[in-house]
C-alpha cells in the first residue's frame, strides 16, 4: 500500500484533468436546457407587442385569414386582439397564469377556453399561441441528429396538463434558431409538425423565424401558417391591461 | 277415424289423475313460456321505441358521406333546409312527420367571474357538449318519446329561443340543475356555449338551461337539445341543417320508403334506416329473440319428455286391454293411431289451457305495468308485456305436433304387442 501511494497523486491529477476537460468541453458545448431556453426566448420573449396573420387551410382547400395583435408581459400574462375577419373581429383572448379566456363582443363576456382546444379552428392549439414556455412544461434531452448542422432535442411533458406529450425540436447549430418541430400525443402518435422559416431581425438584436407552418399530421390536407408581421420586444404594458374587466375596452 | 278420436278421449278421461298430471306439465310449461314471451316482447318493444321514437327516428336523411365522416366535422356536410326539400320527403307514402336537426359540438361554461373577480376562477366550470339543434314543434312530432324523458323544467318554446335542455347528469356537475331558479336569472349569468362555426372560427352565445332530460336507457350524457334557429345564427349557418329525421306510420315500411326517398332526393343525399345507423340495437333485439328461442326449446323438450313418460305408463297399464282389442280384430295401425291421438289430445289441450292462462297473466301484467330501470339510466321504464298471434299459433302447433311425434314411440310399442302374451299379462 505504501508503495502505491506514490501513484495516487498523478492518478488523481489525471482524473481531475480528464473530468475538468469534459466538464469544460460540456460547458462550451450546448446542453438541452440551454437550447430550450434559447427556443423560449426566441419564440416567446419575456415581453413583446406584435402583429401577426394566421392563415388556416382546411381539408377542402378553403383558407381563412385572421389578423391579430399579441401582447405578452412576463411568463404569466398574454393578450390577443382579433382584427379580422368580420366573424371574429372584436374577439379578445386573455391568459393569466394557467387560465385563458376568450372575450366575445356579442355577449360582452369572457368565457374560459382550454389549452388543448384548437386556436380559431386552425392547427395550432391555444397553448401553442398563448403559452410558449417549454422550459417550465417539458424536460429536455439532446438526441442524435441525423443532420450534421442541426441539434435535435427531445422534450417530455413534466405533467399531464401540457398540450403535447412529447416534442422533438430541430435547431440550427449556427445560431440556435428553430427549424422544425414534431409534436406527439400520449400514444406516441405524431399529431402536428411545424416548419420554421423566414428568419428576420424584428428588433435590434432580436431575431426569430417570421413564419411557422403548422401541419396537421392526422388530417394531412390541413395546415395553418402563422406569419409574424411586426414585433417589438421589451415593451412595457400596465398590469391592468391583463385583467378580465379590461377586455373589450 | 271418428271412433278412434272418441275412444282416445274416453281413455284419457278414464285415468283422470295421470291425464291431469301429464297435462299439468304441458300447461305449466306453456304458461311460463307465454309469460316470458310477453315480457321479452315488451323489453324489445321498449328498446325499439326508444330508438325509433326517442333518439334516432325511423329514417334519417343526410348529405352523402355524412355518416362516414361524422367524426371529423359534421358541419362541412350541412345542407339547406328548404320547403321544397321538406315537401319532397313529406309527400312520400307512409311518411308521417319530419324534423330538421343540426348536430354540433362545443363547450358549455358556467359561473365565469363577472368582473375583476380573478380570485373566484375556481368556480367556473366547463364541459364538452354535443347538441342537436331542433325545431321544438317538429321534433316533438317526430320523436315524441324524447319528451317523456324531460324530467324537469320545459322544452324551449321556439326555434329562436336562447335556451337549452341538457342531460341531468351534466347539469348537476355544472350547477345548473335548478331549472326553476335558472328562469329568474338575468342573461348576463347564463351559461355560454362556445363552438367553432362552419369555418372553424370561435363563436359563442349565452343560453339559459330551462329543462333537464333524464333517460330510460344509457345514452350519451353530453347530448343536449338546442333551438335550431339560435344555433344556426351562432354557427353562421342560416337555414343549414345536418339531417332530417323521418317518422313513418309504421316502421315496417322503412326499407320501402328509404328506396322511394333515395330516388326522389338523388345522389346528393343518403337515406339511412335506423338499423343501419344503430346496427347494434337491431343485434341486441335479435339476440334477445335467439336467447328466447333456446329457452323455449328447452321448455318444450321437458314438456315432451313428460308426455312420453305418461304415454308409456298409459301403454303399460293397458296391456291386457290392447291384447283384447287385438283379439277381437282391431288392426295394429288403429292401435298406433289410438295412442298417437291420445298424445295429441294431451298436447293440444295442455297447450290451449297453458296459453290461455299465460295470456291472462300477460294481460294482467300489462294492465299493472312492470317498472324497471336499465343500468346507468335515471328514469324508470314501465314495461307492458304483450303477445303476438304469431307466437300463440306457433306455440300451439309446436306443442300439438310435438306431442303427436313423441307419442309415436309408445304407440308403436303398443301396436307391436303379441295378442296372446298381452292377454296373459297381469
Amino acid at each position: 500500500m505504501r508503495f502505491s501511494q506514490s501513484y495516487i497523486f498523478p492518478i488523481l491529477a489525471t482524473m481531475v484533468g480528464v473530468a475538468a476537460f469534459f466538464s469544460s468541453s460540456q460547458a462550451a458545448e450546448i446542453t438541452a436546457e440551454s437550447l430550450l431556453e434559447k427556443y423560449d426566448s426566441v419564440m416567446g420573449p419575456e415581453s413583446f407587442d406584435s402583429t401577426a396573420r394566421m392563415t388556416a387551410t382546411r381539408e377542402d382547400g378553403t383558407k381563412r385569414v385572421y389578423e391579430m395583435r399579441f401582447v405578452k408581459k412576463g411568463t404569466e400574462k398574454f393578450r390577443i386582439w382579433f382584427k379580422g375577419p368580420a366573424a371574429v373581429s372584436g374577439q379578445e383572448v386573455l391568459r393569466v397564469g394557467e387560465n385563458s379566456w376568450v372575450y366575445l363582443p356579442n355577449l360582452k363576456r369572457a368565457t374560459r377556453i382550454a389549452n388543448r382546444d384548437s386556436f380559431q379552428g386552425g392547427d395550432f392549439n391555444n397553448a401553442d399561441v398563448l403559452r410558449v414556455n417549454y422550459k417550465a412544461d417539458y424536460n429536455a434531452a439532446l438526441a442524435a441528429s441525423e443532420k450534421p448542422d442541426l441539434w435535435l432535442i427531445e422534450l417530455k411533458a413534466k405533467n399531464s396538463s401540457t398540450s403535447y406529450d412529447a416534442i422533438k425540436l430541430w435547431m440550427r447549430k449556427s445560431d440556435s434558431m428553430p427549424v422544425r418541430g414534431e409534436y406527439y400525443g400520449t400514444s406516441g402518435k405524431i399529431l402536428r409538425s411545424a416548419e420554421f422559416s423566414e428568419y428576420k431581425e424584428f428588433s435590434k438584436g432580436y431575431r426569430r423565424p417570421a413564419k411557422v407552418l403548422m401541419k396537421n399530421e392526422l388530417i394531412k390536407e390541413r395546415s395553418t401558417e402563422l406569419l409574424t408581421q411586426s414585433m417589438k420586444v421589451e415593451v412595457s404594458f400596465p398590469d391592468q391591461r391583463f385583467t378580465l374587466p379590461d377586455l373589450g375596452k | 277415424m271418428s271412433p278412434l278420436v272418441f275412444m282416445s278421449a274416453r281413455n284419457l278421461a278414464r285415468n283422470r289423475r295421470r291425464t291431469l298430471l301429464a297435462m299439468g306439465a304441458v300447461v305449466v310449461g306453456l304458461c311460463a313460456l307465454t309469460v316470458l314471451r310477453g315480457f321479452v316482447n315488451s323489453v324489445q318493444q321498449a328498446q325499439l321505441n326508444t330508438t325509433l321514437l326517442g333518439t334516432t327516428g325511423m329514417l334519417q336523411i343526410h348529405r352523402s358521406g355524412y355518416l362516414k365522416n361524422v367524426l371529423s366535422n359534421p358541419l362541412d356536410l350541412a345542407f339547406e333546409d328548404s320547403p321544397e326539400l321538406r315537401n319532397k320527403i313529406l309527400s312520400a307514402a307512409h311518411v308521417r312527420a319530419l324534423a330538421p336537426r343540426l348536430q354540433f359540438s362545443g363547450s358549455i361554461s358556467v359561473n365565469e367571474p363577472m368582473a375583476s373577480d380573478l380570485a373566484n376562477v375556481g368556480d367556473a366550470k366547463t364541459t364538452f357538449l354535443t347538441a342537436n339543434a331542433v325545431d321544438p314543434e317538429l321534433d316533438r312530432q317526430t320523436l315524441p318519446q324524447q319528451y317523456e324523458w324531460l324530467i324537469e323544467g320545459m322544452m324551449f318554446p321556439r326555434a329562436d329561443s336562447l335556451a337549452l335542455v341538457v342531460h341531468r347528469d351534466i347539469a348537476g356537475p355544472l350547477g345548473v340543475e335548478n331549472v326553476a331558479a335558472n328562469l329568474q336569472q338575468p342573461s348576463e349569468t347564463w351559461p355560454v356555449v362556445l363552438a367553432p362555426d362552419r369555418d372553424g372560427s370561435l363563436s359563442g352565445e349565452a343560453f339559459n338551461v330551462i329543462g333537464l332530460l333524464g333517460s330510460a336507457v344509457p345514452t350519451d350524457k353530453r347530448l343536449a337539445l338546442a333551438p335550431l334557429k339560435s344555433v344556426q345564427k351562432l354557427l353562421k349557418m342560416d337555414d343549414q341543417i345536418t339531417e332530417y329525421v323521418v317518422r313513418l306510420d309504421d316502421v315496417v315500411h322503412a326499407a320501402e320508403v328509404q328506396k322511394e326517398l333515395e330516388q326522389r332526393l338523388g345522389s346528393d343525399f343518403e337515406v339511412s334506416r335506423w338499423d343501419e345507423i344503430l346496427p347494434f340495437i337491431k343485434d341486441l333485439i335479435g339476440n334477445l329473440t335467439n336467447i328466447f328461442d333456446i329457452i323455449s326449446g328447452v321448455f318444450l323438450l321437458v314438456v315432451m319428455l313428460g308426455i312420453i313418460n305418461s304415454m308409456f305408463m298409459n301403454v303399460l297399464e293397458r296391456v291386457r286391454e290392447i291384447g283384447t282389442m287385438m283379439a277381437i280384430g282391431v288392426k295394429q295401425g288403429s292401435i298406433l293411431s289410438l295412442f298417437v291421438v291420445e298424445g295429441v289430445f294431451l298436447g293440444a289441450l295442455g297447450a290451449l289451457v297453458g296459453l290461455l292462462l299465460g295470456a291472462g297473466i300477460v294481460q294482467l301484467m300489462s294492465l299493472i305495468g312492470i317498472p324497471i330501470s336499465a343500468p346507468g339510466s335515471s328514469l324508470k321504464f314501465i314495461l307492458r308485456p304483450f303477445l303476438t298471434l304469431d307466437f300463440v299459433v306457433t306455440a300451439f302447433s309446436f306443442t300439438t305436433f310435438g306431442a303427436a311425434l313423441v307419442s309415436v314411440w309408445p304407440a308403436w310399442r303398443a301396436s307391436r304387442l303379441r295378442p296372446v302374451e298381452a292377454l296373459s299379462a297381469i
